[in-house]
């Protein structure tokens, strides 16, 4: 295990952990601006709402006679169909509460994304075997080409963020005196959005889409108990995410059989808990 | 005739059948205001009457119809000239922001998405700050002051951005007496040095000390001009209704 901490497990191993460091930094300083926006679990039920395109983009592949697993076609058919679900929130809160309206989406989209992947691995078309370790992650079997889609991915997100880190601050924290700067919170709301998206993409290989959504929350709540302004913040989140991300792909790559999503939220939990003990009541 | 008036000379606000409604019932109903240049203007009625409604209508914050111009142009063009100071309870408290930093976002529109905040941008936040009398509060949490002081702040970021037009909603409401004193102090300095005051205002006795002009409203804009001839008891109780009993001049 030290050897993988140290880079010295393999040139994979490696970019592996850069991979998740990377995911991790992004996700924190994306959960840093998300959790500021009170969408925290919008960005759940997002997560959720990937499966069904991750069954029907591994089916539509099969049937093109493609490799099942390629990743990015699995990414495309999760991005739409995240996207779906987004737009199913957006429509339900007309009539719902927005928490209801999200629970619903999460619920029967992932419901539904399940019975589609069970299919598929009944009838045994293409290579599905290891197709569920988009739910709770794993760096095992990972390519370098998956390695290099996510570090670039992480890396995206990053430069993004920076650039837009003053009229989110904004919209987040006084949406009226932002639209009056002339600032679109809508269009602002999207940016954040595609953003997470992304994140929630680029991590189903390594936490998975049922945890991701620890890895964009708890970095960033953990930063506040600490900083008090919003650069403070989002770059404490991005450093613990970065750091829970390559210890937690480490961890996992040297314990046979450990999928990596639950051992990168055990890390992100215990920094939460340690940092509530020592500045809770600052909070 | 608006269109005939030059631009140099059209009033600082021009309100024309401005109507907001909410789930059908009118919230504003028809408004018609015209806000002289250099002028501070009391907009006073009871609650619910639709001043803060007004206020977020003549901003385009809440969906209307009608029309309201500034300096003779429409108000989303002439925005960069308006600044508006929101109530208290706009705001979440617990964000991670310091004072100098919310000043600071006063200054966007000059920064941009990608722009520096430069040494000079700083230097104006902070004398903005000292106007206020909040200079020695730069690098404090904003949620860890007081009322009082939190609205002093949200002045600061009016300041920062250099308008010529100021809409403050209810500036006076909760705060301490050091503050009222330090914020008219701030809009009558702004006044007298050419620029334009509106302010939703509760307390009508302080009235005709503070403002020069009155508009006052109860769903509609029941009478506007100058206080001397405009805040009579009559007046008041068109709009407050004939149970009002308050010491204002007759």
């Amino acid at each position: 295990m030290l050897q993988a901490l140290l880079l010295q497990a393999g040139y994979n191993a490696a970019l592996v952990s850069i991979g998740a460091a990377l995911l991790g930094a992004a996700a924190g300083g994306a959960g840093a601006f998300l959790t500021l926006r009170r969408r925290a679990l919008m960005s759940d039920a997002m997560a959720h709402a990937t499966l069904p395109g991750i069954g029907l983009g591994f089916l539509v592949m099969v049937a093109f006679g493609g490799e099942g697993r390629f990743l990015p076609g699995l990414m495309l058919g999760a991005a739409l169909s995240a996207g779906l679900g987004l737009l199913c929130v957006q429509r339900l809160t007309r009539r719902l509460p927005e928490d209801a309206a999200t629970g619903a989406v999460l619920a029967s989209f992932y419901g539904f994304g399940i019975v589609l992947l069970t299919v598929v691995q009944g009838v045994g078309l293409g290579r599905p075997a290891g197709l569920e370790t988009v739910l709770l992650g794993s760096t095992a079997g990972m390519l370098r080409a998956d390695a290099l889609v996510i570090a670039f991915g992480g890396a995206v997100v990053l430069v993004a963020l920076w650039a837009l880190r003053r009229p989110l601050a904004m919209v987040a924290f006084d949406p009226g005196h932002a639209v009056l700067s002339g600032i679109h919170p809508a269009r602002m709301d999207a940016a954040l959005m595609g953003l997470v998206l992304a994140v929630v993409l680029v991590g189903l290989n390594v936490t998975g889409l049922i945890l991701i959504v620890a890895l964009l929350v708890t970095p960033a709540v953990t930063a506040r108990l600490w900083m008090h302004t919003v650069p403070g913040v989002a770059l404490l989140a991005a450093m613990i995410g970065a750091a829970c991300g390559y210890v937690g792909a480490a961890v996992s790559a040297s314990v046979p059989d450990m999928p990596t999503g639950p051992v990168i939220v055990l890390l992100v939990a215990s920094a939460f808990g340690v940092s509530l003990a020592a500045r809770g009541h600052h909070g | 005739m608006v269109g005939a008036t030059p631009l140099r000379e059209a009033p600082a606000l021009l309100v024309t059948g401005l109507s907001v409604r909410y789930d059908g019932a009118m919230a504003l109903d028809s408004a018609e205001m015209q806000v002289p240049r250099g002028t501070m203007t009391a907009i006073v009625g009871p609650n619910g009457a639709g001043k803060s409604t007004l206020l977020k209508a003549i901003l385009g914050l809440e969906p209307a119809t009608g029309e309201a111009r500034a300096f003779g142009q429409p108000v989303a063009q002439a925005m960069p000239r308006i600044a508006y100071v929101p109530q208290r309870a706009a705001v979440d408290w617990s964000f991670p922001v310091r004072v100098i930093d919310v000043v600071l976002m006063g200054t966007y529109r000059e920064t941009g998405l990608l722009g520096r905040i430069t040494p000079a941008l700083r230097a104006r936040a902070a004398d903005c700050l000292a106007r206020v009398g909040m200079q020695d509060f730069a690098t404090r949490q904003i949620g860890a002051l007081s009322g009082g002081q939190q609205q002093r702040v949200f002045l600061a970021r009016a300041l920062a951005q250099g308008a010529e037009l100021f809409l403050l909603d209810e500036p006076f409401a909760g705060v301490d007496a050091a503050t009222e004193s330090a914020i008219i102090g701030v809009l009558k300095s702004l006044r007298d040095g050419g620029a334009t005051v509106v302010a939703v205002h509760h307390d009508l006795s302080t009235v005709p000390a503070y403002f020069d002009r009155v508009v006052l409203m109860n769903r509609r804009v029941i009478a506007q001009g100058p206080v001397a001839s405009t805040f009579t008891r009559e007046r008041l109780s068109q709009t407050y209704g004939a149970g009002l009993m308050l010491a204002v001049p007759a």
